[in-house]
């Protein structure tokens, strides 16, 4: 079984010299995508007020009641900050872990069939990869106006085809290491070796590149906001507070700020998290 | 219009604000002094200024754009074609008939309301220096007018036998009614009939034509410009030229009138609108009154709760018109009171204006049982404000205790599949200046699709009998009587008039005196 084998990551680090580089941890960026993170995901339950009432005239400069006062409507853009981020990670997160699905299932099948199948299910990714993944979300959301479930798909369509290469390429590497030969030869299953063999080896690939994937998603998503696709109307959405906002942007400068720096902020800690996981991803396996 | 020049013109204006940009507010106050034309002082009494091109900037419809007005949908093509083609004439409530005519001397009825003539203005003049004839007007109308699918002239065509006008003689046309009216001279001189040659088939530049510019050149989706024709007939416009533009974002309409690239912006959306406040250079000068446009929530008559008068009342009644005006459009628009065509001479008079009643609208909607209903609306951003006023009503909505929510569909999509629009149970929607009767017989009697499940036939024979009533007094009271009708039980809540909010720089006159405000015209404009 593999236990008798060295899994290859280790063993090509161990041949590696050792590269004098700056470790840092990722526990920082971690904790920050995490607390952004949770800000979206939780923020709606600590509003103050509800997210799409008309409370106050529009435009009102921050004060006691309203801390950032109110937008293009008189709603409270407090409010609405704490509950429009939840729209977009979770579809981001959706599009990400459906993309990241699709991708790992077609890469490892890619790598498994036949050289020419294989590359001819290539191709066909690469016909999807084409698009312009703000294209795809258009029509999508287009052809589905105000569906959750049609903005998580076009996500997940823009990039899949991306993981896909990926992971095809990593599948390939260790099932043309010795290891796996040496476990076919024993007799192993196919099913039995990609269990234990195939996937646990390119596991971290995976993460790193459904990390990366995340970043990507998160853009698409908050464009679609801003775009004022997704569900639309009164619900509270980063991208589209910022759209709906700017033309007021000499009246009140909060309402269009402060989803546009949260969006900022998401995107550099989800990026920075990514590039770190890729660091040690790339650490372990090349 | 050169766009070479322009374009050369533009980048040294740009480049000099970039450098004032870096150097300091002080020199930028300095350039925005620079302006092409002498800043002449323009006091109280003093006589409008001739001479000087005017730079108008509107949405325009892209590469798609025709200098065939009876097929182009956009504001600006009609607005082109106003400057550049002759018209019937125009509504003018302090006019003799509530119309000014154009190339018309004036209008006849004959006394059984079922024929019109109409009496060409002598001496009408085509840039080739032809006459203007019956000929030229019958072509006009029953050539192209006919045939045409936008609704102002579907409008005409429901009321005229177009196709079977004659000519009698050089100087007047005959035109047949399908059936008697005796406002038809409102439905003719909206503004929309344009006079053409006779002949014409394709619209082109260099084609003769009658209005009080030239065209000079033409650029789908960029631009147009003109010069004065100094033989235009009645008056002659002061300004030399006029140049319209096409800028599609609003705020880059306002930033171009602020910087003094144009002179004009048409349409600026509420939010612009009101950051214009305070600009010393530039007024706002919203579209008055009937040129409104409605913005309204049609009810769907065919299903349930809505063939419930006490639900459709209760809608009515929730919806806080006030603060929509305040709130969407910073108080530049009138409360509406769920009919159109505010304005118009026969729009109903005396009617209550609709309260906004919460309470009343929970008791109706419990005794409808239909307290804890939930409905979508639809929309679109089809026009400014559209998708604001649909949230604000939703939460009115929600304050009755109706489980309401907003469904907000791409630009351009709401009226696309428009037998699935007309099926929506509550659907936005919005109304041009048109008159009230004439435009409920088209696009709402007989049970039409748009009208939403309404089909009220007493309500019907009663604008057609106002329509075909000679006295002016008595067409008021029946046909403010059949409004009412829709006022009680109809299925549109209609809470709010919005004007084009356009913005000219300082100075600048003469645009309202050319009527029909919503397609601003500039024969009578004057620069400071």
């Amino acid at each position: 079984m593999t236990t008798i084998l060295a899994p290859p990551g280790r063993r090509v680090r161990d041949n590696r010299p050792d590269t004098p580089r700056r470790r840092r941890s990722p526990l920082i960026t971690g904790a920050g995508t995490l607390l952004v993170i949770l800000f979206a995901l939780l923020g709606p339950l600590v509003a103050p007020y509800s997210p799409t009432a008309q409370l106050a005239a529009p435009f009102q400069q921050p004060d006691g009641q309203f801390l950032l006062g109110t937008d293009v409507l008189g709603r409270d853009v407090a409010s609405r900050v704490l509950g429009g981020g939840r729209t977009i990670v979770l579809t981001a997160l959706a599009g990400t872990a459906a993309a990241g699905a699709v991708g790992m299932a077609a890469g490892v099948l890619a790598a498994l069939a036949s050289r020419r199948s294989g590359d001819l299910l290539l191709r066909c990714v690469d016909a999807l990869a084409v698009l312009p993944g703000l294209l795809v979300v258009l029509v999508l959301a287009a052809g589905f106006p105000g569906s959750h479930a049609a903005l998580v798909a076009a996500v997940a369509l823009a990039t899949a085809p991306f993981s896909t290469r990926v992971l095809r390429a990593a599948a390939d590497t260790v099932l043309r290491s010795g290891y796996v030969e040496a476990a076919l030869a024993r007799g192993d299953g196919r099913w039995a070796v990609l269990r234990h063999d195939v996937l646990p080896n390119i596991a971290g690939p995976a993460l790193m590149d459904t990390a990366l994937r995340l970043v990507a998603s998160l853009h698409l998503s908050a464009t679609a906001g801003f775009l004022g696709l997704g569900p639309g109307g009164a619900a509270p959405d980063w991208g589209r507070m910022v759209s709906e906002n700017v033309p007021g942007a000499a009246l009140a400068v909060t309402p269009f700020l402060a989803p546009a720096l949260l969006l900022v902020l998401l995107s550099v800690a989800v990026g920075l998290l990514a590039g770190r996981l890729a660091d040690r991803a790339g650490r372990g396996a090349a | 219009m050169s766009r070479q020049l322009d374009r050369r013109a533009f980048l040294r204006r740009g480049a000099a604000g970039a450098a004032a940009l870096a150097v300091g507010p002080g020199l930028l106050a300095a350039c925005s002094t620079d302006r092409p034309r002498s800043e002449g002082k323009t006091g109280a009494g003093a006589s409008p200024r001739s001479g000087g091109t005017l730079r108008a900037a509107f949405v325009g419809g892209g590469a798609s754009e025709s200098l065939d007005f009876f097929n182009g949908p956009s504001a600006l093509d009609l607005v082109r074609a106003r400057a550049w083609h002759g018209t019937l004439g125009n509504l003018d409530p302090s006019g003799a008939d509530g119309v000014r005519y154009g190339v018309l001397k004036g209008i006849d009825i004959s006394d059984d309301l079922s024929t019109y003539t109409l009496h060409v203005r002598p001496g009408v003049r085509f840039t080739d220096g032809s006459e203007l004839t019956s000929a030229d007007i019958l072509h006009s109308l029953s050539a192209l007018a006919a045939k045409s699918t936008l609704p102002v002239y579907r409008l005409a065509a429901a009321d005229f036998d177009l196709a079977h006008a004659k000519a009698d003689g050089d100087l007047k046309v005959v035109l047949p009614t399908l059936r008697p009216i005796a406002d038809g001279r409102m439905v003719l001189c909206q503004g929309n009939f344009l006079v053409v040659k006779n002949g014409t088939k394709a619209f082109r530049e260099g084609m003769p034509s009658c209005g009080p510019f030239r065209l000079t050149d033409f650029a789908a989706g960029q631009g147009s410009a003109f010069e004065r024709y100094d033989d235009h007939y009645g008056h002659v416009p002061l300004l030399d030229g006029l140049e319209l533009r096409s800028i599609a974002d609003s705020t880059a309409r306002a930033g171009a009138l602020t910087s003094g690239d144009i002179d004009f912006a048409h349409d600026l959306s509420p939010v612009t609108a009101r950051t214009l406040d305070d600009n010393g250079k530039v007024e706002l000068v919203p579209t008055k009154s009937p040129y409104l446009v409605g913005l309204s929530f049609q009810m769907n008559m065919s299903a349930k709760p809505f063939d419930d008068p006490r639900v459709r009342e209760a809608f009515k009644l929730a919806a806080d018109r006030q603060t929509m005006v305040k709130t969407v459009f910073h108080g530049n628009a009138q409360v509406g009171n769920d009919l159109p065509s505010i304005g118009f001479p026969d729009y109903a008079q005396g009617l209550p204006q609709r309260a906004h009643d919460p309470e009343r609208a929970r008791v109706l909607l419990k005794e409808a049982g239909a307290d804890g209903m939930k409905v979508t609306l639809t929309t679109g951003p089809e026009t400014p404000g559209m998708v604001e006023m649909a949230t604000l009503f939703v939460e009115d909505l929600k304050k009755v205790g109706v489980r309401a929510s907003v469904r907000e569909l791409p630009a351009g999509q709401l009226y696309a599949d428009f037998p699935a629009y007309a099926a929506l149970p509550l659907a936005g929607s919005y109304q041009m200046p048109v008159p009230a009767l004439s435009t409920y017989q088209m696009s709402t009697a007989g049970g039409s699709p748009s009208a939403f499940g309404w089909k009220e036939s007493a309500t019907d024979a009663l604008v057609a009998e106002a329509r075909a009533e000679s006295d002016s007094r008595e067409a008021k009271r029946v046909g403010t009587q059949a409004q009412r009708r829709r006022w009680e039980d109809g299925n549109q809540v209609l809470p709010v008039f919005k004007p084009n909010l356009n913005a000219q720089a300082k100075g600048v006159s003469g645009v309202r005196d050319d009527l029909f405000e919503q397609f601003p015209g500039f024969s009578q404009a004057s620069l400071a």
